[in-house]
């Protein structure tokens, strides 16, 4: 138990080899330092780990974890999270997703579960208030997603896999209802535990510490972010989509592999064209007040729409215009059980081999007519799908093209092409889970997307990246939606882009990184509580544990490290922290030198404001973020 | 000739995907677009836009345009 509210103050641990469950220790001082998460998922991976443990080993944990906040009554506060050894990396993964089984893993009485060993035969686990069990599911064992979902117990919250799951695609997805943890292959992992689902149903609910107190302040969080100009109106108009348009004018939607930064059909298949021709309705996660997501028509049936990402992706990354082939595609991704990103991106990189003959896979850019075909043979492992199921970087050791395989640590890249947002590139090359935008700290924000900062230069990115990484890191850690970070920044600066503060704001930025550098290395000073961050008021009033922003700052940045050091234990190696070389040495603009991720000038600055030395952290930041430090065999980076 | 395009919250609040027009000023597209606009339809100014004139931004409200030019009026956005 728990002296804290808001969590449920138990972690269940699931044996799947002896059948069998019980209690995973979890102290009070845990919660403090990890809040929750990803970062609490971070740290039990990070006890468990061994040099030479790989995804598929069966003593490689699957640790799913809520946050705090998670069922609270915040807004959008429905998020999971979901960590392992990634088939895809060989790193520690974390997929954050929005559907309801967080909610219902807390209403079981637990912040989250550790799943260990592995069965023989196809199993479902289900999990209540006072029992697990180890349920057969052959019967829906080979089942896409949705019938596989239809076929469980109504009322029970449910993850399941797809078939690419159970052929272990290195980037199979694990989906809740149509919510989907996807990057770094946890679905994989699944399959190899023979885990076709999980599903859950209980009836309690965390106590809240100060109830009426944090009633008032999500009634005002609520109405703040309805009034925002980007969580407010943009996401909801016309949801992430909204992208392609200024990613266009920008020369930032990644076209032919990376190729370019524009597409001439972009309108073809922008947001606007989405909402305009192709939208049914707005939907979203539970709890959210953004309702961001897409409902689209597919052969007289309504399902959820295209992300930015796999509209960039699917749509200009592979010259295709056909908005309509996006959304079906969209559609087989989620029924198959893959991540739309690294399918999307895969196929690009497999259209490119192609064009310049190292591999013939009969994909071609601008040709649309195998893609659905590819999609099913890749989640089945058949033909040259079974090579494209290993992803860019596996598929580049095999058939060359390495320069070109538009992925870091293994993951493939986001639609944000990042020579015209070099600070993305940054995140991108650092981010510990390989190339995401999210876990990258989505720097591209204020890099000429919501905000205008010179997107070409390296000055302060370093500082900038890291910070936004450990806020982000500590976000998702409470359970909360990363677009929960955009009312952080005040609507005034979005609604009057042309006025003199926001100018003034967006010519400042880069030249902040000394007085950023000093938050990053000192955060836990910022014994404060900033209004327009009221997460650290909302996890205070929730659970009664201290909060402050210091704390917020400094647990994100115990997160990235953990994970750092973790992955290092796992085998990153210094040096690892990189782009393709498309990225760092051709130029996007021939005739503009500053096109290109200055890769080597921004790392220099980002390792000095994590106190790394080249992608290690170092003994004395792992020493103020109270890290245990692993042998000297295992990490001598510290010795 | 101008040719002038809408994006993000200005399309879809104007219900104007584009038009051709004569303006000589930035600030003539605006007048036109509210014209334009569907009845009771959100009215825009400079001031809620984001303003690329053939592909580079433009943040001051005193343009001269010239003949053949493309201007989009955007709305600031962002999601992930």
């Amino acid at each position: 138990m728990s002296r804290y509210f808001g969590y449920m103050g138990k972690v269940l641990k699931i044996d799947l080899t002896n059948k069998t469950f019980g209690e995973f220790p979890w102290s009070d001082e845990d919660r403090e330092r990890t809040i929750g998460g990803k970062i609490m998922a971070g740290e039990i991976l990070y006890r468990h780990i061994k040099k030479g443990m790989t995804a598929f080993d069966e003593d490689n944990w699957i640790v799913i974890t809520t946050g705090p906040l998670t069922g609270c009554g915040v807004p959008s506060s429905s998020r999971f999270n979901i960590s392992t050894i990634s088939p895809l990396t060989g790193l520690i993964t974390s997929s954050n997703s929005g559907g309801d089984f967080g909610l219902m893993l807390k209403r079981c009485g637990y912040d989250g579960a550790v799943i260990t060993g592995r069965a023989t035969t196809p199993t479902r686990i289900h999990i209540t208030q006072k029992n697990v069990e180890f349920l057969d599911a052959s019967d829906i064992w080979g089942m896409e997603c949705s019938p596989a979902q239809e076929a469980l117990p109504k009322g029970t919250a449910k993850l399941v896999i797809g078939p690419a799951g159970e052929n272990k695609v290195l980037y199979a997805a694990v989906l809740s209802g149509e919510r989907c943890s996807g990057r770094g292959g946890v679905g994989a992992v699944f399959g190899d535990k023979m885990i076709k689902a999980i599903t859950a149903k209980g009836f309690k609910h965390p106590m809240i510490a100060y109830e009426e107190e944090l009633r008032k302040l999500s009634k005002k969080w609520t109405k703040n972010m309805r009034k925002h100009p980007i969580s407010g109106r943009q996401l909801s108009v016309l949801g992430t989509a909204g992208l392609v348009s200024p990613m266009q004018a920008r020369g930032l939607l990644a076209t032919k592999n990376f190729e370019y930064g524009k597409f001439d059909d972009f309108d073809m298949v922008s947001g606007e064209t989405l909402a305009e021709e192709k939208l049914v309705r707005n939907s979203g996660c539970t709890t959210c007040v953004m309702q961001c997501t897409r409902r689209c028509m597919h052969e007289g049936k309504e399902i959820k729409g295209p992300e930015l990402e796999v509209i960039g992706l699917m749509g200009p990354n592979l010259m295709n215009n056909d908005l309509q082939k996006i959304i079906e595609w969209n559609y087989e991704i989620d029924e198959m059980g893959m991540d739309t990103i690294s399918t999307a991106g895969t196929i690009a990189f497999a259209m490119e081999l192609n064009e310049k003959g190292f591999f013939d896979s009969g994909l071609e850019f601008g040709k649309n007519d195998n893609i659905t075909q590819m999609i099913h043979d890749i989640a089945h492992r058949r033909g040259v799908g079974d090579e494209l199921a290993n992803g860019s970087k596996k598929m580049a050791e095999k058939f060359g093209g390495m320069e070109f395989a538009i992925q870091s640590k293994g993951m493939e890249l986001s639609a944000y092409e990042p020579r015209r947002a070099v600070g993305q590139g940054l995140g991108y090359a650092t981010s510990n889970r390989g190339g995401c935008h999210l876990n990258a700290g989505y720097l591209v924000f204020v890099e000429g997307l919501g905000l205008d900062i010179d997107s070409l230069t390296p000055r302060g990115k370093g500082a900038l990246c890291v910070m936004f990484q450990n806020l982000m890191e500590a976000i998702s850690a409470a359970g909360l939606c990363l677009f929960t970070s955009y009312p952080i920044f005040p609507g005034y600066v979005f609604d009057h882009p042309n006025a003199i503060i926001t100018k003034v704001v967006t010519w400042v930025m880069p030249y902040l990184g000394p007085i950023v550098k000093l938050m990053n290395l000192y955060g836990i000073a910022l014994q404060l509580y900033i209004p327009l961050i009221p997460h650290t008021r909302a996890i205070k009033l929730a659970t009664g544990m201290k909060m402050n922003l210091g704390k917020f700052l400094v647990a994100g940045e115990r997160g990235y490290n953990i994970e750092r050091v973790a992955n290092m234990v796992l085998g990153q190696k210094p040096g690892a922290d990189k782009l393709p070389k498309k990225l760092t040495e051709t130029l996007q603009d021939p005739n503009n030198p500053m096109t290109k991720v200055p890769l080597d000038v921004m790392l220099n600055s980002y390792y000095k404001n994590r106190q790394w030395k080249n992608g290690a952290p170092t003994r004395k930041v792992l020493e103020r973020l109270k890290i245990d430090i692993p042998p000297v065999e295992d990490y001598p980076y510290a010795y | 000739m101008v040719k002038v395009k809408m994006f993000g919250v200005i399309r879809l609040g104007s219900g104007v995907k584009e038009f051709d027009c004569e303006a000589k000023t930035l600030q003539e597209t605006f007048d036109l677009l509210n014209i334009k606009s569907a009845p009771g339809a959100e009215k825009f100014s400079f001031n809620d836009a984001i303003v690329f004139i053939n592909g580079t931004r433009v943040t001051k409200a005193k343009y001269d345009l010239q003949d053949g030019d493309e201007v989009w009026l955007m709305s600031p956005a962002s999601g992930g």
